[in-house]
């Protein structure tokens, strides 16, 4: 039966043991999440978070103590499900022996594809990230981000339907950083599912249909750039006033702790933050009430990294998260 | 078969680009030009009594090398075999089987442990490859490598005991295989250690430490089957007269629960080394001169496959293992 997701993944778990099975270590603890198709689809996370045991258990790399994932419908590892995904790894290391052109040719072969087919799409891909110069090139004398570019066309090469990409865009300047984003859009409008594992807050914000973060080996927090910042209702607002301060306080004292500037006679800059709308016309019904003139007035929206913080922070942490975290 | 045939290509990219293939390839012209200007040659000779005889002159490089051996009431054309088969086994034997397969294993012990590197096996394993077959297709890389230069290394040897010395003897191109088993022996312990511990220095130790052990359990059972032998008729005397040689059963013990079972289990390299002689010289054993020093086991009539046959099935099983060991493994 035709899978609905590009990729499922249901109630994964997965635990290291040391070698004599004392020391044990749960890098995944039942995580569950579906991509769909033709999505770009964001893993966050801070360091040890699980991220990287997750994209070796979908390209099964290693494999889970508990719980299933499947790939267009194939269970991870299977040799066809493997055809399906093109991988770029953190810290690519191509054997120095290669050019960029050889590297090519042998990452295609050891996909199924014909030294003629391999040789027909690089071209193509060398181009589009401006590398073509540097197809004769030992992969030695390459920039890192020269690097990183080569290893994401050695992903696209044989034109799979699912790219995993770890930290894509490391190493890139600006305008490597545009060339990645442009690739991988336009690999989204061919249909293509992507699984981006990247730091870059960002960037994630800026091409990602879907995210997720883990923390402590647990999904923490799964949906849409739009619905993790609407997850924190609370409003920042930034107030320009005019008018007696005493006045200006108590219209602000019952919402909270302020922060207080002074720009000059009778002009104050406040932050603060209200819990929701409801608060802020309540906020500013109140300053005028009291003869307030309010100059200026922004509203701050949460940020994907305010909101990945608040996300890793907030959630309560079980004991042994706490004893890991000591 | 394309992404197998891929690695073993890749391996050979490698090694161009290392200048490693190159590096091994001119050691052995080196060490081919320098055998080339040998000759031996049948040369007169007046005797004291002013009749003429016959004699070999060692040449080398158009010099004679010492005075003519004078050869009385033998055939010449003998002798001349005699002195090329002692002097391939020396050759063959000491300068390839030790030196040759001590090279190979040093030049072929880091592929299997940079191949299974982290940050480079995590791409391999990404591709649709069977990681057993990836493993064996790393192995036959190196084995194919090593084949190359045993067969320019071999094929030079017998042009040159052709051209130089007028024998022509296929038994040197036989031996090539052997040589590469030889070698092949070694190289599935090394790969076996670079998989698990990923370490080129600890693969190429424990194969030079299994090789010696191999040496040592084979030369402790002959020095003890030989002392077994020249006891047992003076041993019959002593319990006949009730004396007791401490140690003795001692030694027998370790013989029969030590050494020997280590022996069956273990591949027989030196024994490979009378294979190879039975193809050089058909005799069995290194030369009948190296076999009145006692220096190789084995005897006369066995069959002269049979360490092959034996060590197969070590590779076999290391390889086995090999496959099981990087099909399960986690990186």
């Amino acid at each position: 039966m035709a899978s609905t997701f590009a990729i499922e993944v249901d109630s994964l778990g997965k635990t290291y043991r040391s070698t004599l099975g004392r020391r044990q270590h749960e890098a995944l603890r039942g995580v569950s999440f579906n991509v769909a198709p033709g999505q770009i689809f964001g893993l966050l996370g801070p360091n040890g978070a699980g991220k990287t045991t997750l994209l070796k258990v979908l390209l099964g790399i290693i494999r889970p103590s508990i719980g299933r994932a499947r790939i267009l419908g194939e269970a991870v590892g299977s040799s066809s499900s493997r055809r399906q995904v093109g991988y770029l790894p953190e810290r690519l290391r191509v054997p120095l022996h290669h050019t960029a052109d050889s590297a090519l040719t042998f990452y295609g072969r050891l996909s199924g594809l014909s030294g003629r087919a391999s040789r027909m799409r690089r071209g193509e891909l060398l181009e589009r990230v401006g590398l073509s110069a540097w197809e004769r090139v030992r992969v030695g004398k390459l920039s890192k981000g020269m690097l990183q570019k080569l290893g994401l066309i050695a992903a696209l090469l044989h034109d799979p339907q699912i790219l995993i990409l770890d930290e894509p865009t490391e190493g890139l300047d600006p305008v490597g950083r545009k060339q990645v984003r442009d690739i991988l859009l336009a690999a989204r409008e061919q249909g293509k599912t992507i699984f981006l594992n990247s730091h870059m807050l960002l960037e994630l914000e800026l091409i990602c249909d879907q995210i997720a973060i883990l923390n402590y080996g647990q999904l923490r927090f799964l949906g849409s750039i739009d619905s993790i910042r609407r997850r924190s209702e609370s409003a920042r607002l930034e107030l320009e006033l005019r008018g007696p301060e005493t006045e200006a306080r108590a219209a602000l004292d019952m919402y909270g702790e302020a922060r207080w500037g002074k720009l000059g006679e009778a002009h104050y800059r406040v932050d603060l933050t209200l819990a929701d709308q409801l608060a802020v016309d309540q906020c500013i019904d109140g300053l005028r009430a009291g003869g307030i003139s309010i100059v200026g007035l922004r509203h701050h929206t949460t940020s994907l990294e305010e909101a990945f913080l608040e996300i890793i922070s907030s959630e309560p942490l079980d004991s042994e998260e706490k004893e890991e975290q000591k | 078969m394309k992404p197998y045939l891929a690695v073993i290509m890749d391996l050979f990219r490698a090694a161009l680009c290392s200048r490693v293939l190159w590096i091994l390839l001119m050691m052995i012209t080196c060490f081919l030009l320098a055998l080339a200007p040998l000759a031996l040659e049948r040369v007169a000779y007046q005797t004291n009594d002013s009749s003429t005889g016959n004699a070999l002159q060692i040449r080398y490089a158009g010099y004679d090398f010492g005075m003519p051996i004078q050869v009385h009431g033998q055939a010449p054309e003998r002798l001349i075999a005699f002195a090329v088969a002692w002097f391939l086994d020396y050759i063959v034997d000491f300068m390839v089987g030790f030196f040759g397969v001590f090279i190979a294993l040093v030049v072929t012990s880091p592929i299997i442990p940079e191949t299974y590197k982290k940050g480079s096996v995590e791409l391999l394993l990404s591709k649709p490859v069977s990681r057993p077959l990836l493993f064996l297709a790393k192995c036959v890389g190196a084995c194919a490598f090593v084949f190359l230069n045993i067969v320019y290394l071999f094929v030079g040897l017998w042009l040159i005991a052709g051209l130089r010395l007028g024998l022509w003897d296929v038994g040197i191109l036989a031996a090539i295989p052997i040589f590469l088993f030889y070698f092949v022996i070694f190289y599935c312990v090394s790969a076996l250690a670079g998989l698990i511990w990923r370490n080129a220095i600890v693969s190429l130790t424990l194969a030079l430490v299994f090789w010696g052990a191999c040496i040592a359990v084979a030369q402790s059972k002959t020095v003890m089957e030989t002392v077994f032998d020249t006891e047992q008729s003076a041993a019959a005397l002593e319990r006949a007269n009730s004396i007791n040689r401490p140690g003795r059963e001692f030694w027998k013990s370790v013989y029969r629960f030590g050494v020997l079972p280590l022996y069956t289990v273990f591949p027989k390299p030196l024994e490979l080394d009378n294979t190879v002689q039975y193809l050089l010289n058909g005799t069995q054993g290194v030369g009948e001169n190296v076999r009145l020093h006692g220096l190789r086991p084995g005897a006369a009539g066995e069959n002269p496959y049979s360490p092959i046959i034996s060590s197969a099935i070590f590779v076999a099983v290391v390889l086995g293992i090999g496959c099981l060991v990087s099909y399960r493994a986690e990186y």
